[in-house]
């Protein structure tokens, strides 16, 4: 999952090339971008709307709509806060905020120095330990503010 | 013509047409069903479900607005179910919204709270209907006054207060969105922009930009429409929350381009605070672009002239009473009529002023003067199209209306970029496209309707003629003429075959840098009406989502990216050529379409404000014509033909044009060679502007009249479909200035009395006296002496405006030319083709493209005024494509220095693909920038339209 460090395996003009004529193709190139690419970008929303004739605007809604389509880029590390219901009751918002503060970014944006991620998820699996949030997959539970900004600190000298 | 069928809603039994939609029908039947998402100009979409009803046999309830009649449907509008469903549909979509005063117990006795009464429950403030720039004017009010809401059962959160006010026409604040779309709709289906869309799912649903940027970052138009459609305050314009909404309105017609739409403009006391379109009318149906909608503060500008100014010796401007101002003007003007003949004075009218203000200015020059020396700045770019279509057809002008585009198979437009510069013009284009008209866009840089064609060709700047002519080979080769149409009307068939000889496809194609592929599918696809299906984009789903099947006919719409070059004239006559060669012209959905620019240029040539012709393109050498005007006048007419605008200034270069009046014109931005013009105007004996404000072409004249925008007067326009629409009087002239045609009234009665002094004898003739009282009195003489408006007069232009030639008071105007033939056969030109005279060179790389663009109106007069308007776009951009910019080490947003050999001029870069490489553009709106400066003195040899288009120039960094 974590982002293609060598580079898109296909460039934009071959995705949208693979559906050339298909109806209904918005959905799946938009698919295959975000795969290829990590997330859609502002650029290509309006490339793919100019060949499929609709709106930026139009892209940019479908991209939201589906959770799996990114619109912005996803840093090195990404966070994946829990918002399931064990955590809730265990004030994850708190830690949420300690995040946000910690790299100034808020839920759904990525850090300038494209290091992290955050987003919000539905309950990850590990309710027992919770609130949690798991790092590029890796799960941490019983989060503090403290071993929150801890782990960061981590991720910031270079553990992936 | 669809089944007829029969359904009973409500016990009513009715007949329908078959495909109509329950609720449509019952609107029909006069049987009120709610709703919220549903407008009549919008595709049925069915998300508010507000309009739910139950029908006979189905299982649950349908929402009426998308569920089609069937025969013999039963439907029932107000059962219990269909009541508590939607009580509780409504009270969910209130849910989210400011609820407090919706629900309060007064307004449930039927009044609601006036404005700064006390309110008993103690609500938050944001909460209420009451400090809402809505409040009484809202859908959502009236819903839930109907259905009776007066409890909060779900209650939800409010959406954030996140006022979205980057904009400085209409705001939106999405705690008041109800999510109905349709301004989402509007914008996509109307306008065809697309600028909005619905992001997110669940609560979090919301009306976003792409990407969510601002409305100036993102491809919004600010046209306004979604603002008019919005049911509730989510979007608002602020001038109704700075100024208050109107106390009344005066519908007229908007000043800007040649579209003509019909506004309301609406005032509160004698303060404008707004306009908005008015949705009868037959030309804009409810819409205008962001300068007919926002682009007003110029009628109350505090830089309006509101005094006569006399020139002091000093040099300095001193105001001074009319009449002094008017004996003056007059007293200069016949010394140089009699020290130096009548020829020695021009009159230079507007294309901007009414049709009965363009009739006397005329008649000033012809009749007082004595002179044919009266032009105006349609020259600019109308005369290749008069001079080619009237020569030809007998009519210089749009030979169909705008509404027909809606019905071709097929639309050809060329050298306009219609988007910007004619934007209702568009909507008409993208309309048709959406059912099923098929595109061909052909301008050499990327424009906005791209998006909507089927074919979009890149020619090299100044090559049309040339692809054209590749076309009709095309066409000839492949028998896709209208043989029948070419033996009744068309002569010379065999020259104009010759003359196509040199213009193979690959030739062609090596000229126009198109690819002989599309010049080929061009060439198919207009000569079959758009019914050819060898080529045919696949993406389109989008474009044309509810194909209906064409008439196989093409349209053809041109602008000034046609007439505004050296070689105009090859090109009219090529499109000319086209259009008699597959047999496209007096039929609906075919023609030849010329946009005219500002919003008069048709009435101002209508009216003879032009050196060749007296009003209506009468023949000044006719002597039958003659000698009515003669008679009626009064007086003996001038025979010798006038001088054109670039003849007038190349006259009072070498001295035989001593004095020159200007009314609404400001050639010292609009004409080609800018240090030209000045030297001329300062060479000048005697110069009088009339204008509303101190333009740089006023600030040079001997005494200034201050005149009145359209605002302040009554009269006439004629928009570009030949339509002629009342201008009413809104509001009382700003300070001490005067209509234009009472000015030129007084100046030709005071003429004539001066020039009568010692003969005591009355005139006889009729229209012999200077003395209108109102401009009605001045269209019935229009009508009179002009057989093409002789049935129009004020009182049959109360409704929507008719369409010239009406030649009798019954006759209902003309919205299609030549329905029954030709006025006789007309030759087919042989084509020609003269490549642009500017040559790019090693010094001069760079060729350079002028234009118009949608914030802005010809010179910046009118826009400049608007701050709105200025704060999206305050200056003048030189588009370059980034590859280009990038060699010459020029950033986004830089300074440039732009020089040509004739001058130079500064622009701020703005980098964009839309220019093709090697190829930049500007616009010609503002002060700082005069980009005619740059523009070279060739102009096209017979039609004398100057080569403003086009001119040869090297870019260079401001600070380098
Ligand atoms: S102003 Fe016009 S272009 Fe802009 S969002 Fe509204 S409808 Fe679309
Ligand atoms: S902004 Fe207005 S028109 Fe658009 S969805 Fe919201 S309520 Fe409807
Ligand atoms: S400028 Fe033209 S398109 Fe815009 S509102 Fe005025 S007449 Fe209509
Ligand atoms: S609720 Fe957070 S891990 Fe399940
Ligand atoms: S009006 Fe029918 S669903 Fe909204």
């Amino acid at each position: 999952m974590a982002r293609q460090v060598d580079g898109p395996t296909l460039t934009l003009a071959e995705i949208i090339s693979r559906y050339q004529g298909q109806k209904g193709a918005l959905i799946p190139i938009l698919l295959d971008v975000e795969e290829a690419y990590g997330y859609i970008s502002a650029d290509m929303a309006e490339q793919i709307a100019w060949t499929m004739r609709t709106s930026p605007a139009h892209v940019y809604a479908v991209a939201s709509f589906y959770t799996r389509l990114r619109t912005q880029p996803r840093g090195t590390n990404l966070i994946r806060l829990c918002s399931g219901i064990a955590c809730e009751v265990e004030d994850v918002t708190q830690i949420q905020r300690v995040i946000e503060e910690e790299l100034g970014i808020s839920v759904g944006e990525t850090t300038p120095d494209d290091l992290f991620t955050l987003e919000m998820v539905p309950c990850i699996g590990v309710c027992g330990q919770s609130p949690a949030m798991e790092i590029n997959d890796v799960p941490y539970g019983n989060l503090t503010p403290d071993k929150v900004r801890q782990i960061l600190a981590r991720y910031r000298q270079g553990e992936t | 013509m669809a089944e007829r069928i029969r359904i009973t809603i409500d016990g009513q039994t009715i007949e329908v047409e078959e495909g109509m939609t329950i609720l449509e029908a019952a609107r029909m039947a006069g049987i009120y069903i709610l709703t919220l998402c549903y407008d009549p100009r919008l595709e049925p979409y069915g998300g508010c479900r507000l309009c739910l009803v139950e029908v006979e046999g189905h299982r649950g309830l349908e929402t009426s607005c998308t569920t089609p009649v069937v025969d013999g449907m039963v439907v029932r509008t107000n059962t219990p179910q269909v009541q508590d469903t939607r009580r509780e549909v409504l009270e969910l979509i209130i849910s989210d919204h400011p609820y407090e005063c919706l629900i309060c117990p007064k307004a449930a006795e039927g009044n609601r709270c006036p404005p700064f009464s006390v309110c008993l429950k103690d609500t938050k403030v944001t909460d209420r209907c009451l400090v809402c720039s809505k409040n009484t004017r809202c859908e959502l009010q009236q819903l839930v006054d109907y259905i009776g809401v007066r409890q909060e059962r779900f209650v939800g959160a409010l959406r954030p207060i996140k006022l979205e006010r980057s904009n400085p026409f209409f705001e939106y604040e999405p705690s008041r969105c109800v999510l109905c779309t349709r301004c989402v709709r509007v914008c996509e289906e109307v306008r065809g922009v697309g600028a909005l869309d619905v992001a997110y799912r669940g609560f979090q649903r919301a009306i976003v930009t792409a990407y969510e940027v601002t409305m100036p970052e993102s491809n919004c138009e600010f046209c306004g429409q979604c603002v008019l459609i919005c049911p509730t305050a989510a979007l608002t314009k602020r001038s109704y929350k700075l100024l208050g909404w109107p106390d009344h309105s005066v519908r007229t017609v908007c000043p800007y381009c040649g579209c003509g739409c019909e506004i309301e403009l609406e005032l509160k006391g004698d303060r404008i605070v707004g306009v908005t379109p008015v949705e009868k009318s037959p030309v804009n149906e409810g819409c205008l672009c962001v300068k007919g909608h926002f682009g007003y503060d110029f009628i109350q500008s505090p830089e309006r002239l509101t005094k006569p100014l006399l020139r002091r010796p000093t040099g300095s401007m001193m105001p001074i009473e009319w009449d002094q101002a008017l004996d003056t003007v007059v007293e200069n003007l016949a010394r140089v009529v009699a020290e130096h003949g009548p020829d020695a004075v021009a009159v230079i009218s507007s294309a901007k002023i009414t049709n009965e203000e363009n009739y006397l200015a005329q008649k000033f020059a012809r009749a007082c003067l004595g002179t044919n020396n009266i032009d105006q700045c349609a020259q600019l770019c109308h005369a290749p199209t008069l001079l080619a279509l009237s020569s030809a057809l007998g009519y210089g002008t749009m030979t169909n209306s705008l509404a027909d585009l809606q019905e071709a198979g097929c639309i050809l437009v060329i050298g306009s970029n219609t988007t910007e510069t004619h934007p209702i013009a568009a909507l008409k284009i993208k309309a048709a496209v959406r059912h099923g008209s098929r595109l061909i866009v052909v301008n050499p840089r990327r424009t906005k309707l791209d998006r909507f064609a089927e074919l979009v060709l890149h020619p090299r700047p100044g090559t049309d003629a040339a692809l054209l002519a590749g076309m009709m080979r095309v066409i000839m080769e492949e028998d896709l003429y209208d043989g029948a149409f070419l033996s009744r009307w068309c002569l010379g068939l065999h020259d104009f075959v010759l003359s196509l000889q040199e213009f193979d496809v690959h030739r062609v194609s090596k000229i126009t840098g198109v690819p002989v592929a599309d010049i080929v599918a061009a060439a198919r696809l207009y000569a079959s009406g758009g019914q050819d299906e060898r080529h045919h984009l696949p993406e389109a789903e989008f474009i044309h989502p509810h194909p209906t099947p064409r008439k196989p006919v093409s349209a053809i719409v041109y602008g000034t990216g046609i007439t505004h070059h050296h070689g105009a004239l090859n090109a009219v006559q090529a499109i000319l050529d086209l259009a008699l060669l597959t047999g496209n012209l007096g039929k609906r959905g075919a023609g030849i379409n010329p946009l005219a620019g500002q919003n008069n240029v048709q009435g101002a040539c209508d009216m003879g404000a032009l050196p060749h012709f007296l009003p209506g393109y009468q023949r000044l050498d006719d002597e039958e014509v003659r000698t009515r005007f003669q008679r009626l006048w009064g007086v003996e007419l001038p025979t010798k033909p006038g001088r054109t605008l670039p003849e007038i200034f190349e006259g009072i270069r070498q001295g035989s044009i001593k004095a020159l009046y200007i009314i609404g014109a400001n050639p010292m931005l609009s004409e080609p060679d800018l240090a030209f013009v000045e030297e001329c105007l300062r060479a000048l004996d005697f110069l009088v502007v009339q204008d509303i404000t101190l333009t740089e072409t006023a600030r040079l004249a001997h005494v200034v009249l201050p005149g009145t925008s359209f605002a302040e007067k009554d009269g006439t326009f004629t928009n570009t479909e030949r339509r002629v629409q009342r201008v009413r009087q809104a509001i009382a002239p700003v300070g001490d200035s005067k209509p234009d045609w009472w000015i030129i009234t007084e100046l030709g009665r005071r003429f004539m009395a001066r020039q009568k002094t010692g003969e005591a004898e009355e005139t006889s003739s009729p229209f012999g006296p200077w003395n209108y009282s109102h401009p009605a009195a001045v269209m019935v003489e229009i009508a009179s002496l002009t057989p093409i408006y002789e049935g129009i007069g004020y009182e049959r232009l109360e409704g929507e405006g008719i369409q010239w030639p009406c030649t009798s008071s019954f006759h209902p105007g003309t919205p299609i030319l030549y329905r029954d033939g030709l006025p006789h056969k007309v030759r087919l030109w042989p084509v020609e083709y003269a490549p642009l005279e500017v040559q790019t060179s090693a010094e001069y790389p760079f060729l350079l493209i002028t234009g118009r663009e949608l914030l802005h109106y010809h010179t910046d007069k009118m826009t400049c005024r608007s701050l709105g308007i200025m704060e999206i776009r305050p200056e003048s951009l030189l588009e370059i494509h980034p590859e280009d910019a990038a060699a010459l080490g020029i950033g986004e947003r830089e300074l440039v220095r732009v020089i040509s050999p004739q001058g130079e001029v500064e622009a701020t870069a703005l980098l964009s693909e839309h220019s093709p490489r090697g190829t930049v553009f500007m616009t010609f709106h503002f002060e700082r920038s005069p980009v005619n400066r740059l523009i070279g003195h060739a102009f096209d040899a017979l039609s004398k339209s100057p080569e403003l288009k086009a001119c040869a120039v090297r870019v260079e960094a401001y600070y380098s």
